[in-house]
């Protein structure tokens, strides 16, 4: 179970994202978790072998560098990426509910039922309407609160977001004031201002998706009330051909646009 | 999530590509990518702990590497990778929107069979010639951009034997001296000179690109 595992569930959201969802996913793999596993995992690789402290006395180093590192950045950043994914899972799981309950009707034998087979329901693509327009803005509203929790949680816990060279210890059993180095902090310095700003990119996108689906919401509704007879959610058997279609252009698009499995 | 998923995802935009295109994807992943992760990252692997000091002086080690490797090379290619291989998403996209508007004019009646549509290849022309063509503009400018930083960064691309390092809490001038300077130099002139050449690569598609919209243009006013 790593990041490739959490890269083939999230692929399979992706085909019920708006368009602004399928930037912000690539945005995410692309440039926060790949740099994470390709660069920012080795630059902090040696960060306690390399933190040195000015004494011979045994245990300061280690007492000072759980004092001034209480949570490495990397784990601060995997715990993000983890918790800021995760709720486009509460999408996956409402639309496997739909299907659940299409397929339950299917199997019934209902005549309501426009489905020739479960085929059909297995490759329907829902659109965000209704109860799952509901389920797709709170996944959004979540990720923007993850994302500022734990921008705020970097800035207090570090005091900004410069790794400074030295610092100045007197935790016991350091005797007095010790001077500790940091290793490479010009280079964590660097990295950490870059996944800040990739996540500002993040945090923007999702407040743009989330007007996006607002302004759809007010728009869909005034049309409602100029035409009471129009139901969204129901559909015809050539709606239901025309979603076939849909589904095979679009996974062919999705294949060439960003490569993930559904 | 690694080099191989974003080969995964790079290799979709493939199939719309010119030949120079495909041509420069191959020399990308080949002689770039590969080159860093099996060679490259362990000629880097032991930069700091190799690094030494002629001092006892506790911290002074760390203080000359970070003031002399401010962002290792490692991590400046990664990231040059990277941001040159991104611009080829924007052609993914726009091929994305266009399968999406002749699906629309589909369901809007018009006659197109759905299954050319899936495997149409399709043509760079119109619109889809200037998100291609600044695709390229974008990673001639994110290449140039790189080398002059590793230029500017590393007073040339020469990896010196020894730095001479006077940093607090150093006393007085120190002496460093660098691990692997010889292979690191020839690693990093391997790489400029890949470099190079993706950007010759990319030089030739503008050029060709440019070529095959004055010739059609010149074609539909004679």
């Amino acid at each position: 179970m790593d990041w490739g595992a959490l890269h083939t569930i999230l692929g399979g959201v992706n085909k019920h994202s708006t368009s602004i969802g399928k930037i912000w996913l690539t945005v995410l793999f692309i440039f926060r978790i790949m740099i994470l596993v390709v660069a920012a995992e080795r630059v902090w690789g040696d960060e306690q072998d390399d933190f040195v402290c000015n004494t011979l006395q045994p245990g300061c180093k280690n007492v000072c560098y759980d004092h001034f590192f209480p949570i490495s950045h990397i784990r601060l950043w995997a715990l993000q990426l983890i918790f800021v994914s995760t709720p486009a899972l509460l999408v996956a799981m409402h639309v496997a509910y739909w299907r659940h309950e299409k397929k339950r009707q299917f199997r019934k034998g209902d005549q309501k039922c426009e489905y020739k087979d479960i085929e059909e329901i297995r490759k329907q693509r829902f659109h965000i309407e209704g109860s799952l327009w509901w389920t797709y803005t709170s996944s959004i509203f979540f990720r923007l609160v993850f994302e500022a929790v734990f921008m705020y949680a970097f800035y207090f816990m570090y005091d900004g977001f410069r790794m400074p060279r030295l610092m100045k210890c007197n935790a016991w059993p350091c005797p007095n004031t010790v001077d500790c180095f940091v290793s490479r902090p010009t280079e964590k310095t660097v990295f950490t201002i870059f996944m800040i700003a990739v996540s500002s990119i993040c945090i923007l996108l999702n407040v743009a998706e989330l007007c996006y689906l607002l302004t759809k919401f007010f728009l869909r509704r005034s049309k409602k009330t100029g035409n009471p007879k129009h139901h969204p959610n129901h559909e015809t058997k050539e709606e239901t051909k025309q979603n076939e279609m849909n589904e095979l252009i679009s996974d062919s698009c999705q294949n060439t646009v960003i490569g993930f499995s559904s | 999530m690694d080099w191989g998923t974003l080969q995964a995802v790079l290799g979709g935009v493939n199939k719309h590509s010119t030949s120079i295109g495909k041509i420069w994807l191959t020399v990308l992943f080949i002689f770039r990518i590969m080159i860093l992760v099996v060679a490259a990252e362990r000629v880097w692997g032991d930069e700091q702990q190799d690094f030494v000091c002629n001092t006892l002086q506790p911290g002074c080690r760390n203080v000359c590497y970070d003031h002399f490797f401010p962002i290792s090379h490692i991590r400046l290619w990664a990231l040059q990778l990277i941001f040159v291989s991104t611009p080829a998403l924007l052609v993914a996209m726009h091929v994305a929107y266009t399968r999406h508007e002749k699906k629309r004019r589909f369901r809007n009646g018009e006659k197109i069979d759905i299954e050319e549509l899936k495997n149409e290849k399709i043509h760079i022309r119109g619109p889809l010639w200037w998100t291609y063509t600044s695709s390229i503009f974008f990673r001639i400018i994110f290449e140039a951009v790189f080398m002059y930083v590793f230029y500017y960064m590393y007073d040339g691309y020469q990896m010196p034997r020894l730095v001479k390092c006077n940093a607090w809490p150093c006393p007085n001038t120190v002496d460093c001296f660098v691990s692997r300077p010889t292979e690191k130099t020839t690693f990093t002139i391997f790489m400029l000179a890949v470099s190079g050449i993706c950007m010759m690569l990319n030089l030739a598609e503008l050029c060709y690109l440019v070529i095959k919209i004055c010739m059609k243009d010149s074609r539909k006013t004679t």
